[in-house]
């Protein structure tokens, strides 16, 4: 029996798959602007690739939700139309919609684990989407499955058919999910965010199986990043989306080469870039850590465990003013690096030299001294500030509790705040009524209030949009020049790492693994997991050689 | 602070307002009750026994009736309702001021300290308080003190549980690790930013558990092991009128109404302080 | 899940004894043991008999020792008042208390859940914010004024009286104090199911599902019933305390001759003996129910079962 794919295959095709025309989609009252998306219009051919450029709060999301038919109850379509293959969709949250959901547009989502039913078996699970659909027989769903785990390149695919989510990594979740949208062959793709979460080797092998799996089955894919370099890699199209407006839309090439609005410039001038030109003579190092290593116990029974080795014989010096990055994926070690030079754990073995001293295991004044001299700006923005604590009682807690006067801490206060770019009024307000960015900048002060030697970022724009971040790495720079501090950068972003740091060590399962200039590390690595880290980089920023949809330099043998 | 208190305070429902209203009036009940009866609680006259509340035909100057022995049930259910209200408070304070202390101990110290004071609360969570106080009123002498203890820790094992996992889990967030770097002393990160953000939670189990410090006193007093003649509560009050359930309803329906009401107030109050308080900490995201 | 079950029974274990010892101690610190678990009416020196027998002269921690000995070989002591063992008083009035019992906690979770759900699934609707009405109105009603109100209406608009012992085995007989008991945890159970219910749907693989195309029905009862019924597994075993503590009061109202009761009587008559083990009795059961669903939690849910 001719299946719905058999008769598209025939008809005539249609120009586009996906049309988005003039959508505007109404908040609820008392949201913070009146619409999620505005008048946004877009098109994707079948077997082409969209990529949708937003930062958070842009609407690309709300955008995705509408063509899936999934608006949340309070959102309504106010205008515009959503055509698919040339015909009109049903009504959000239809009954009609759910026939075409997976069989001719899918879905996929960031956390890719957290997609899936925990407490079901994977096999099982992709097995649904074909029941649901309509493909009869328990044995010809099961073909299926394991075929589509084969398809999406899973080592062991019997293991993995008989696991639970739990027991599978993140990477491998996103195959899965990805396996179970193309399971029925839909015209169209829709991928939100699905490789933010992930470590960047494991994020070129989705981006390069996504590409390979739609172009196949020469299906249309809308996907959702906020990373240029992600953009860079795989777009055909581009269209730029902010406060619910579409704001340019072009091929790839023009969209980077050529950016015609203000905001897509601003965002194309946020993308970190190798800082090249950077020249540093060397200076006596200040900090000097040699051979620590950390190693936990991990229970495994009663009276069993296991040892994990976080830190193994990692040693460096670090120069006043000097700025190192430590670069490396989860699990390298580098929150523990960081916690250990804080004194927040102790080492097991090895010693930290601090301007010639031995401080491995301070205490006392010394401890107290060595406070003040090394200072820490953690990842997250939202749980680094206690919620009931004002923000200039938060900026001058250290200066309080080295023993300056109320009036000398407050004095402190204002200096810091103009120097991060905050108001003085700022001072009197709580934490919740600031916006990630300004709340970095809060965790800055704090941390600049002692006037430390040695800064130590770990991960500190991670979390930030790609605008915000620019602006964040601009004050550390700035900040740095004027106050002359040495600061350890903590980064899995290589781009930002060879945006600010002079020197760089990358770490690999609690070992250094190679270290050297920045220049030296990224443009020419020796070790093979650099090599790969920096090859997994999208978008080839990296190797000087972009790639050959943005028409800069061709690639030599990539 | 106060600017969010108010806004707290903004846009409470009907219900709630009723809720505290009555409350409220509770409490001046049992504080002032007095000025409307002039009989006191243990006046008994055999004359009068068992007359029914002016409603139903009674006196009057029992408004509400009397007892067996002829004691005007009003001026008892205005005692009943301070001795109630009484046990009620410094029970609930008793319980909530050493179970939190005894988690937030066992938050910070870890070790075998932690490991006691969780064995402790494993053996309290698998004994109903009620099998405890019966337990302890058996083998001990009742005394008002030793009751008043008695219900001062329900629920302790609750607080204690509550306040250690808040500990735990503040102790790693991010504020808490950025101001030991700044070379805090544990005292200082817990009395000033661990111990406010659990206050909450502290504040909140209040309220849920105040009702119930309420239903064991009155439960225990009804069984005739809690609050013990001269003395009354409204518990007491209902034990006595218990045998003439059929022909004096008024003596047990009054005082258990009173009670119902108490204690479905006050969780509705606290339910509603539950919604407000949550959010407004949540409200970080904008 | 060897760490895990291990972890669970020794815990178990150590809860039990640490019960057991301060039981021990409490009624050490209340006067002569001896008289207060001989059995009643017998001379002094058979009270000093019985002193010696249990060890009451040696050390205390030679007494501690033998205490748990005595327990552990099934030895709780003579009731003062009726001369019986303890034990065997216990296994008189169970069956009435576990009728009583398991009939409340059907009835519970026969209402409690299908309105938590109902409600979960009608969010904000008037159904949604009578069923929450009704579960504060059922944690705030006192069992006893319940019951009694019961009676009243009962006998007023039925003519229908609840004596002791009669027609025991009846449905009658057994509604009114069952539904007594289980309104408390009818409440909970409601609540409950509304607040997994309602976390569970709004969960991430919940929209996945969605995105797949899955209808609501097949949704809902395939991903959101098993995912939402886990957490009330924890609930079935803490409401065996509500119901433990609710029984005591309820079979006073109710003249129910069950464990309750006799606790109840026992306290008054200072029959330590009893009281003692009934202590004991609960706590073992709370202690045992615990670890069945804590085992119950490795059927149902994999992330534990497996690793």
């Amino acid at each position: 029996m001719p299946s719905d794919a058999d008769e598209k295959r025939d008809a005539p095709v249609p120009a586009n798959t996906l049309e988005v025309s003039n959508l505007s989609v109404k908040l609820p009252e008392g949201a913070d602007r009146e619409f999620a998306v505005e008048g946004a219009s877009l098109s994707i051919r079948p077997g082409e690739t969209l990529c949708l450029v937003g930062e958070s709060g842009s609407g690309k999301s709300v955008l995705a939700q509408s063509v899936m038919g999934m608006l949340p109850p309070q959102l309504r379509v106010h205008g515009g139309e959503i055509r698919f293959e040339g015909g009109a969709l049903p009504p959000q949250r239809s009954k009609a919609f759910e026939k075409l959901r997976s069989r001719r547009i899918a879905m996929i989502f960031q956390d890719a684990s957290a997609s899936l039913n925990p407490i079901q078996r994977i096999g099982r699970q992709l097995e649904e989407i074909m029941l649901v659909h309509g493909v009869e027989g328990r044995g010809e769903r099961r073909r299926r499955a394991m075929e589509l785990l084969d398809m999406v390149q899973l080592p062991e695919p019997e293991r993995i058919y008989r696991s639970y989510p739990h027991q599978i990594s993140g990477g491998q979740a996103q195959r899965i999910v990805i396996a179970g949208a193309l399971a029925l062959g839909p015209a169209l793709l829709i991928a939100d965010e699905p490789t933010t979460a992930l470590d960047v080797t494991t994020q070129a092998e989705i981006l390069r199986l996504v590409a390979e799996l739609s172009a196949t089955r020469n299906a249309a894919v809308l996907f959702i990043t906020h990373d240029i370099g992600v953009v860079s890699e795989i777009a055909d199209r581009i269209a730029v989306m902010c406060e619910g407006e579409i704001v340019e839309t072009g091929t790839s090439r023009d969209v980077l080469t050529r950016p015609q609005h203000p905001y897509t410039r601003r965002l194309l001038d946020a993308v970190p870039r190798p800082a090249d030109g950077r020249e540093r003579e060397e200076t006596p190092p200040i900090l000097k850590v040699e051979g620590i290593s950390r190693t936990y116990r991990v229970k495994t029974g009663p009276f069993s465990h296991r040892d994990l080795e976080a830190l193994k014989d990692v040693s460096f010096s670090l120069g006043a003013g000097e700025t190192l990055g430590v670069v490396g994926e989860s699990g390298s070690g580098k929150s523990t690096l960081a916690r250990c030079l804080l004194r927040l754990e102790e080492p097991d073995r090895g010693r930290i030299h601090f301007e010639g001293q031995d401080v491995t295991h301070a205490k006392g004044a010394i401890m107290r001294s060595l406070r003040s001299d090394l200072q820490i700006v953690l990842q997250d923005p939202y749980s680094a500030l206690d919620p009931r604590q004002k923000v200039g009682s938060a900026i001058a807690e250290g200066p309080v509790i080295h023993g300056a006067s109320a009036r000398q801490a407050m004095t402190r206060v204002g200096e810091l705040l103009d120097l991060v770019g905050l108001p003085q009024q700022a001072a009197d307000r709580y934490p919740h009524e600031f916006s990630g960015g300004q709340r970095q900048r809060i965790c800055i002060a704090r941390a600049l209030a002692l006037n430390p030697k040695v800064l130590i970022a770990d991960e500190s724009v991670s979390a930030l949009d790609v605008s915000i971040q620019a602006q964040i790495l601009t004050l550390f720079q700035d900040i740095q020049k004027a106050m002359g501090f040495a600061m350890i950068f903590i980064t899995h972003d290589l781009m930002v790492a060879a945006a600010i740091c002079d020197n760089v060590l990358v770490m690999r399962h609690g070992k250094v693994v190679e270290r050297g200039t920045a220049r030296d590390v990224f443009r020419s690595p020796k070790e093979p997991y650099t090599k790969d880290l920096v090859a997994a980089v999208p978008g080839g920023l990296f190797t000087g050689t972009e790639t050959e949809r943005t028409g800069l330099a061709l690639e030599e043998g990539r | 602070m106060t600017g969010r208190i108010s806004g707290i305070f903004g846009d409470m429902p009907w219900a709630v307002r009723i809720a505290l209203f009555y409350v409220l009036m509770f409490v001046l009940f049992a504080l002032f009750g007095d000025v409307l009866t002039e009989h006191t609680f243990r006046e008994a006259s055999l004359l009068k026994r068992l007359k029914p509340p002016l409603f139903l035909g009674g006196e009057d100057s029992f408004l509400l009736g009397t007892d067996e022995k002829g004691r005007d049930l009003l001026a008892r259910l205005v005692v009943g309702s301070r001795i109630t209200l009484i046990i009620a408070i410094v029970g609930t304070f008793i319980g909530a001021i050493v179970g939190s202390l005894l988690g937030l101990l066992a938050a910070a110290r870890r070790g075998a300290t932690e490991t006691v004071i969780m064995a402790a609360v494993d053996v309290q969570a698998s004994l109903p308080i009620i099998i405890v106080a019966l337990f302890v009123l058996a083998v001990f002498d009742n005394s008002f003190t030793l009751f008043l203890l008695l219900i001062g820790l329900t629920g302790w094992e609750v607080y204690a549980r509550l306040t250690r996992g808040a500990a735990l889990s503040a102790q790693e967030h991010g504020y808490a690790i950025a101001i030991r770097a700044l070379g805090a002393s544990s005292t200082r990160i817990y009395l000033r930013h661990i111990l406010p953000n659990v206050l909450n939670v502290v504040l909140v189990q209040l309220t849920i558990n105040l009702p119930l410090t309420v239903l064991l006193e009155t439960a225990l007093s009804f069984l005739g092991l809690g609050v013990q003649p001269p003395l009354t509560s409204l518990g007491q009050i209902m034990s006595e009128g218990r045998d003439r359930l059929l022909t004096a309803w008024w003596l047990t329906m009054m005082p258990g109404t009173i009670i119902f009401f108490l204690a479905l107030s006050i969780s509705l109050a606290g339910d509603w302080l539950r919604d407000r308080l949550d959010p407004t900490l949540r409200r970080i995201r904008a | 899940m060897f760490l895990y079950l291990s972890t669970r029974l020794l815990r178990a274990v150590a809860t039990m004894l640490l019960t057991v010892t301060i039981v021990f101690v409490f009624i050490r610190l209340s006067g002569d043991p001896a008289a207060a678990l001989a059995p009643p009416d017998v001379g002094q020196e058979v009270i000093d008999q019985y002193r010696e027998k249990l060890g009451l002269d040696q050390p205390l921690w030679k007494q501690y020792v033998t205490y748990v000995g005595t327990l552990a070989r099934g030895q709780f002591g003579y009731s003062i008042h009726t001369g019986r063992p303890a034990l065997e008083l216990f296994l008189d009035k169970l069956p009435a208390t576990l009728m009583l019992g398991g009939t409340a906690l059907l009835i519970a979770l026969g209402v409690g859940i299908p309105l938590g759900v109902v409600a979960a699934l009608n969010r904000n609707s008037p159904i949604d914010r009578g069923v929450m009405a009704f579960s504060v109105f059922a944690f705030a009603m006192p069992n006893f004024l319940f019951g009694l109100g019961v009676i009243l209406i009962g006998a007023l608009a039925f003519q229908v009286f609840y004596g002791s012992g009669s027609d025991l085995f009846s449905l009658g007989a057994l509604l009114a104090p069952a539904a007594t008991l289980g309104l408390a945890s009818m409440g909970a159970f409601a609540r409950f199911a509304r607040s997994s219910v309602l976390e569970t749907i709004n969960k991430p693989f919940m929209i996945a599902a969605e995105a797949r195309g899955i209808p609501r029905v097949r949704r809902l009862a395939r991903h959101v019933a098993p995912n939402a019924a886990i957490p009330l597994v924890t609930l079935l075993g803490l409401s065996l305390g509500t119901l433990i503590a609710g029984s005591v009061v309820t079979e006073q109202v109710f003249a129910w001759p069950g464990v309750g009761q006799l606790l109840v009587r026992s306290v008054i008559t200072r029959d330590i003996a009893v009281v003692q083990f009934l202590v004991l009795a609960v706590a073992g059961t709370m202690v045992l129910a615990n670890l069945l669903v804590d085992l119950l939690y490795l059927v149902i849910d994999p992330r534990i079962r497996v690793r």
